[in-house]
């Protein structure tokens, strides 16, 4: 369903380039719960941004569900996303200005969905979530947590095909990362492909396979016997 | 620790070039058109002030007021009043005369027509000291037959500077001699003098006027009188003392008016004032109207209100960049005063730079403006401590207001909450921006629809409101011919005009065309009421000439000889021919349509013996005859071949200099005495109407600058708003949307400001420009698409000015948006 060929991707200033991803060969299964792991700057979030189609390779192959997006158009990357495609990011990234329900309503506004159904869906995932009583909140007004679990409701409304969640729980109290943990457990044996990156060995236990990155190349991969 | 502000400011300033570009740049174009206005206006405001003893010298006004109707003034007065004046006015140190005389002037072979020529009582120039280039002028008019003439006239007649001793030949009759050349007069006077002859000169106007046996009419001379007050004279003395004075002497005026049922009153207006009373009849120059010079001069505080706004927005929306050095700033022990200090001071220095450049700019683009006003506007501010003074008055004042709102809002910062999470979002300042944007568009749209009422009233002017095709057509002033017996408008000389090739067609009439509603006299109804209406002699083909057509009836005929008027045994014309009447005298004289007044006759002059009714056989549309301030008249016209001395004629528009220079041609071989005066009407139309399109240029001169200004701020804020926004637009991003749903969410946040900003801008313009337009005889009306059309204007340049940066946020990769944090 998602296959990286020999990726590269290098980020230049004016005066340093650095090689994020280097030559990265893997491939993931449609329903596959996966966990990236390694230090800081090795690449995950690089490797994310790839999958989530937010960023382009500068070579390698990106097969996304079946095709090449290596030189797609910024809007063409921008229709399979909107199609596919759903975010949980470490640092929650809600719009300040909107309320939680609307917050979640902007992953559903892109994909063209009526008002009326929009309303009934977004109840459904603040429900799965725990956040009903909080639909009229402004992020600012609720805990990291809570914050969190609203990005997770964002994240699953628009039922997407796959899920990259970046350090989910790295801004949260293990109370708060088990909670969003089984919620992606939960979406990833519901058939969704989850990928997470994850600093917790805790939490990457709970995926079927575990990629560790270093300096930018797969070092290792570990299948968990289920 | 003002050394550490001055640095931290221009430190600030250098890292935020494109902000402080665009704060200096918005003020600076402010500041110089602010500037150009307030010269402009002192420019209107000082006419003649600039003379010696200005204060105390007065030019004596007339006026006429019918029994309950509104008065007529005049600023020429009789010719005899002065010398009695005199003699019984103590408080009058000097009192002079000048009357403007149209002539021929020649000098060897080169001849033209001047219209600045004016004949003078030789103690003008003790009244009006205008600066001299050579002579005397204490003596310079005391010999009859001399001249003192303008340094302008002096190269254009004699190619030289010093002119004294040259002489110079008037209407081809009298020999004038140079004794003084005056310096050339600034354009702020209302003296548009360039000839001064000698009054005394037995040739003169004045000497014929005081030489006259009597005056019965002699209320319709053309002098006007300039008095000086001694010095502790009170002129509301002299004003009260008139009545009296007339009553003593019994003149002949009083005696005129009473008979017409006029009351005859005079007052003193001073020098300098005259340009700025419109109200008063039309002087040497159009008059500058105060209401305009208040709506300009709101316009210049509009345009600096819309830079300070820039200022204000750009300053509070940049206010969380400059948090940590605020932060640090109160940890390290400064008060809230400290920092208020310090930003309303930076605040001063933007402005300081902003004035500074706009001092130059103004300097660069006077010499346009001048060209532009068709006027010499001054900026002498090195010579003046004031002016320089009344500049840095401004940019203390502009900084203050304008750096106040940002200083308390920058102050106001927790230094615990700065510290700790490295910025702050600004709570409060949104919703003021977004107020302040929406008052820098009420004011854009305001003048927009201004631009338009203007410009729009100004082309119906010029075109429509006249219903007078002038395309092509001339007037001939054959007022010279008169001398020549049996000639009427000119003959055989009009005749040999109309055969010209280039001529298609020709008319005469009475009047100039500036003089088409001079002439009045009371018409009675058939049901007995009176009626004061215009009245113009005409030519058969006259209406035809201007491409009018009958309302109703037909106009006048040589196929129907009773349409000329006939001669009585005195050879005098009598009122008894058939009339046509305009539609203003159709609804004046009681006829409930064109059609209803063909066949009915009224009375011309009333009462006087020897005339009967006239008979009314057709009715012509109504034309703008006069400036188009002045309401259309009453108007009945007739055809009385006595009275015609003004030829006018349609050119077919090829050939033009050759034609006219066979029709002067044709001029000089009926021996007329001096050149042919003749003028296209268009260009008079032009000159009549000067005050309007210069309304129309100034108001979209500086609508444009207003324009250029929001659209500069709006610029800087929508940069700002791109950046600000730039984590939730890559969320947005990571969420689908793609850059179309991008460029409308950041549209439309812009887009929200102009519409409601026509809130308010629809009725404060539509109240503004009503009255405006209620100056005007006749206007246009003000339609729904002029104010659609100021908002669709006001939308487009925010669209255009925020779609750069909306675009650019658009099209950026999301994972770019999102690493910002």
């Amino acid at each position: 369903m998602l296959k990286l060929e020999a990726i590269c991707k290098t980020y230049r200033t004016t005066e340093i380039e650095t090689r994020a991803l280097d030559d990265v060969s893997l491939e993931i299964d449609a329903g596959e719960f996966v966990a990236v792991m390694g230090p800081s700057g090795c690449g995950k979030s690089t490797m994310l941004n790839l999958l989530g189609l937010l960023d382009n390779a500068t070579s390698g192959a990106l097969w996304f569900f079946g095709e090449d997006v290596a030189r797609y158009s910024e809007d063409k990357l921008t229709a399979l996303r909107r199609a596919k495609v759903g975010f949980v990011f470490q640092s929650f990234n809600l719009i300040d200005d909107l309320s939680v329900a609307e917050n979640v309503e902007v992953a559903l506004i892109y994909r063209g969905v009526s008002s009326k159904d929009r309303r009934r869906r977004i109840a459904e995932a603040l429900e799965r979530v725990g956040m009903s009583h909080r639909a009229k909140h402004l992020p600012q007004q609720l805990s990291g947590g809570q914050q969190q679990r609203v990005a997770v409701a964002r994240a699953l409304v628009s039922e997407p095909k796959l899920i990259l969640a970046d350090e989910p729980t790295g801004n949260l109290d293990t109370a708060n990362g088990e909670a969003v943990m089984e919620m992606l457990t939960g979406l990833a044996s519901g058939g969704t492909t989850v990928v997470m990156v994850t600093h917790s060995l805790v939490h990457a236990a709970a995926a079927k396979r575990t990629i560790k990155l270093l300096d930018g190349r797969v070092v290792s991969e570990t299948l968990l016997a289920a | 620790m003002l050394r550490h502000y001055l640095i931290a400011a221009l430190r600030n300033l250098a890292r935020n070039k494109l902000y402080a570009a665009i704060n200096i740049v918005g003020l600076a174009v402010g500041f110089a058109a602010a500037l150009m206005i307030a010269l402009f206006v002192r420019h209107e405001t000082s006419y003649d002030a600039w003379l010696p003893n200005a204060s105390s010298t007065y030019l004596l006004a007339m006026s006429a007021t019918p029994t309950g109707g509104v008065p007529e003034n005049m600023l020429e007065t009789p010719a005899d009043l002065p010398a009695q004046m005199k003699l019984d006015m103590p408080a009058i140190e000097l009192i002079a005369r000048m009357e403007r005389q149209r002539l021929a002037v020649r000098h060897g072979d080169f001849e033209a027509s001047e219209r600045t020529v004016f004949w003078a009582d030789p103690n003008i120039f003790a009244l009006l000291q205008l600066p001299v280039f050579v002579g005397d002028l204490s003596t310079a008019l005391d010999q009859p037959g001399s001249v003192v003439i303008t340094r302008k006239m002096a190269r254009k007649y004699f190619g030289k500077d010093d002119a004294i001793g040259e002489t110079l030949e008037l209407d081809r009759t009298n020999i004038v001699k140079v004794t003084a050349v005056l310096q050339d007069l600034p354009s702020n006077t209302n003296l548009d003098t360039e000839f001064i002859i000698s009054g005394r000169s037995a040739f003169s106007d004045l000497t014929r006027l005081d030489t006259r046996a009597d005056c019965p009419a002699c209320f319709e001379d053309d002098v006007s009188t300039y008095v000086r007050l001694k010095p502790g004279a009170v002129i509301g003395v002299l004003q009260d003392a008139m009545p009296v004075f007339l009553e003593r002497h019994k003149h002949a005026a009083l005696a005129l008016m009473a008979t017409r049922q006029l009351r005859l009153s005079m007052s003193f207006v001073p020098l300098a004032a005259l340009h700025t009373r419109p109200e008063l009849a039309e002087y040497m120059k159009p008059a500058a109207d105060p209401t305009i010079l208040y709506a300009i001069s709101g316009i210049g505080l509009l345009i600096i209100l819309a830079a300070s706004i820039n200022f204000i927005n750009l300053m509070t929306a940049r206010a969380a960049r400059r948090s940590v050095e605020i932060g640090i700033r109160k940890v390290s022990g400064a008060r809230r005063r400290d920092l208020v200090v310090q930003f309303i001071g930076e605040a001063i220095l933007y402005v300081l730079l902003g004035a500074i450049l706009a001092v130059a700019l103004v300097e660069l683009l006077l010499p346009l403006l001048g060209v532009f006003l068709n006027a010499t506007i001054i900026f002498d501010w090195w010579r003046q401590p004031a002016l320089i003074a009344v500049i840095v008055g401004c940019v203390v004042v502009v900084g203050v207001l304008a750096g106040s709102y940002p200083a308390f809002l920058l102050s106001s910062f927790r230094p615990t909450s700065v510290l700790k999470s490295g910025s702050l979002s600004v709570t409060g300042a949104p919703p003021v921006r977004q107020i302040l944007v929406v008052v820098q568009f009420t004011i854009l749209i305001g003048l927009i629809v201004a631009m338009i009422v203007i410009s729009h009233q100004t082309s119906y002017a010029l075109n429509e409101g006249m219903r007078l095709n002038l395309d092509q057509r001339m007037e001939l002033d054959t007022a010279a011919s008169r001398t020549i017996p049996g000639s009427t408008c000119g003959q055989p000389f009009r005749d040999a005009v109309a055969a010209l090739p280039g001529v298609k067609a020709s008319a005469c009439s009475g009047p100039f065309m500036n003089g088409f509603q001079d002439f009045h006299l009371e018409v009675i109804t058939e049901k007995g009421t009176k009626i004061d209406a215009a009245y113009l002699p005409i030519d058969y083909g006259f209406f035809e000439l201007y491409g009018l057509r009958p309302l109703a009836g037909r106009f006048f005929s040589r196929e129907h000889p009773a349409d000329a008027v006939p001669v009585d045994d005195n050879n005098q014309s009598v009122w008894q021919a058939p009339i046509i009447i305009n539609e203003t005298a159709v609804r004046a004289f009681g006829f409930t349509s064109a059609a209803d007044s063909i066949g009915k006759s009224v009375t011309a002059d009333g009462g006087r013996p020897g005339n009967h009714p006239s008979t009314i056989i057709g009715v012509v549309p109504d034309m703008a005859l006069d400036t188009i301030h002045t309401a259309i008249l009453p108007e009945i016209f007739f055809v009385d071949v006595k009275q015609l001395v003004v030829l006018f004629i349609t050119l077919d528009g090829r050939n033009i200099p050759e034609t006219l220079a066979r029709i002067d041609r044709l001029w000089s071989e009926i021996g007329a005495p001096r050149p042919l005066r003749h003028t296209f009407m268009n260009e008079w139309v032009q000159r009549y109407y000067q005050d309007v399109i210069r309304q129309s240029r100034l108001v979209t001169a500086f609508a444009g600058v207003a324009l250029f200004i929001a659209g500069l701020g709006l610029f800087g804020l929508s940069a700002f708003t791109a950046e600000r926004r730039t984590k939730e637009i890559g969320i947005r991003k990571a969420m689908g949307a793609n850059r179309f749903d991008i460029m409308k969410l950041l549209v439309w946040q812009f887009a929200k400001p102009v519409l409601w900003a026509n809130l308010i801008a629809w009725p404060v313009a539509w109240y503004f420009m009503n009255r405006w337009l209620h100056g005007f005889a006749a206007h246009v009306e003000l339609q729904l698409w002029i104010f659609a059309a100021a908002t669709g204007i006001a939308l487009a340049i925010a669209l255009a000015t925020v779609s750069a940066h909306a675009f650019r946020v658009a099209s950026a990769r999301p994972v770019a948006a999102l690493r910002h944090e």
